[in-house]
């Protein structure tokens, strides 16, 4: 597979996702099944790996990238999701535009709305798995409480939940 | 943590920037420290954000929740998107071409370094743990994000449109959560809705 027709794979899968994880399904069809590039296993290393590694979700495609071509292909992988982002400028300025009409008003109001039900409804999804563990769950308040009532910083607030993990994991206590 | 020169405070659609003359390089910088410390996948990542860009008064909590919708029909990571959209409104193309090389640069690197050296990473139980901790508290951090919006969004004086809006939310939630709706879907639905029943009135009272 030359690094040409792996950039437009991914590129391709980047075009037709929308958010991160999307891509995976498209990634999975093209290098796993129908090109036999990449094992099950390795993609699931890739994904896995993106999921620790900062910044947003997707960034498995520069794990696949390194998987299939070394450096080159992880530099690939990062250039072909940086490209499709950069349509938003469009979106920006037409925004711009029209920012005054009474409709778009609305229209935005309608979008934010729907955005706090999706975040809600992400926070659910994370939530769900995380159920049959009470020291989990537990986890989860205290953070939510610290991080509403005291508006600590994100990081602080991670290390921390890291932290208690590894003390519970020593004292045996379970965690999902 | 909203108050912007509008005393009724930002809404959705106002440009959403607090500060005017923000350099090329700090929007970089600002974007490359955000890349570092946005542990926790696509949740954490979106509150760290929130968090620093707010404190900066590069965008408003409104805006921020604006953005990340109309992010959301943008092909590919949407936080990428995200980044180009501030860094363009606080210098054009530069800003918006800057602002995601400094979120992707970092986070690349890291995911390169992580690959190489992942076998030996989960083969330690202790590592495994310091992940699922980290899982719980990004469960919060979305859970809490979606609160900051709201708070940033809804026009706590304004029932007329308060309650439609909080009872669209609650049937985006129900829909996404419970029968799998799209994203993208839900965002456009929620621009028709808006469009037709959150519009503000004609000229007269204030919304």
């Amino acid at each position: 597979m030359s690094l040409v027709e792996l950039f437009l794979v991914f590129l391709k899968a980047v075009m037709l996702s929308s958010g991160g994880l999307q891509a995976l399904p498209i990634l999975l069809d093209d290098l796993t099944v129908q090109r036999s590039v990449l094992t099950y296993g390795d993609f699931a290393t890739a994904v896995a790996i993106g999921r620790i590694a900062p910044g947003p979700n997707g960034l498995f495609v520069i794990s696949i990238g390194y998987y299939i071509a070394g450096l080159v292909g992880a530099i690939i992988g990062a250039i072909a999701l940086s490209l499709p982002p950069l349509l938003a400028i469009g979106l920006v300025r037409a925004h711009q535009r029209l920012a005054n009409r009474p409709w778009v008003v609305g229209m935005t109001r309608g979008i934010a709305s729907a955005s706090i039900g999706l975040l809600t409804a992400l926070g659910y999804n994370f939530t769900v798995p995380l159920i049959p563990q009470p020291a989990s769950v537990a986890i989860m308040l205290v953070a939510l409480a610290v991080l509403i009532a005291l508006r600590a910083d994100a990081l602080v607030v991670l290390g921390g939940g890291a932290l208690v993990a590894i003390g519970l994991y020593f004292v045996g206590v379970p965690l999902a | 943590m909203t108050s912007g020169t509008d005393p009724t405070g930002p809404r959705p659609g106002d440009a959403g920037v607090l500060t005017r003359d923000v350099s090329l390089w700090q929007i970089f910088q600002g974007f490359l420290w955000i890349s570092v410390r946005a542990w926790g996948g696509g949740a954490g990542t979106t509150f760290v954000m929130q968090q620093d860009l707010v404190r900066r008064g590069w965008i408003t909590p409104g805006q921020f929740a604006l953005d990340w919708g109309l992010s959301r029909i943008v092909p590919g990571i949407n936080l990428l998107a995200m980044s180009v959209m501030v860094g363009y409104r606080l210098a054009g193309t530069s800003g918006a071409l800057l602002g995601i090389t400094g979120l992707m640069l970092p986070a690349s690197i890291i995911t390169v370094i992580l690959t190489v050296g992942f076998v030996e990473l989960t083969q330690q139980p202790i590592g495994i743990a310091a992940v699922k901790g980290a899982v719980a508290v990004t469960a919060a951090m979305t859970y809490a994000l979606a609160l900051d919006n709201a708070r940033g969004v809804m026009p706590r004086d304004n029932p007329r449109i308060l309650i439609p809006m909080l009872l669209f939310t609650t049937s985006c939630f129900l829909a996404v959560a419970v029968l799998h709706l799209s994203a993208a879907m839900a965002i456009i639905l929620g621009g028709v809705f808006g469009a037709i029943f959150l519009r503000p009135p004609e000229a007269g009272e204030k919304t």
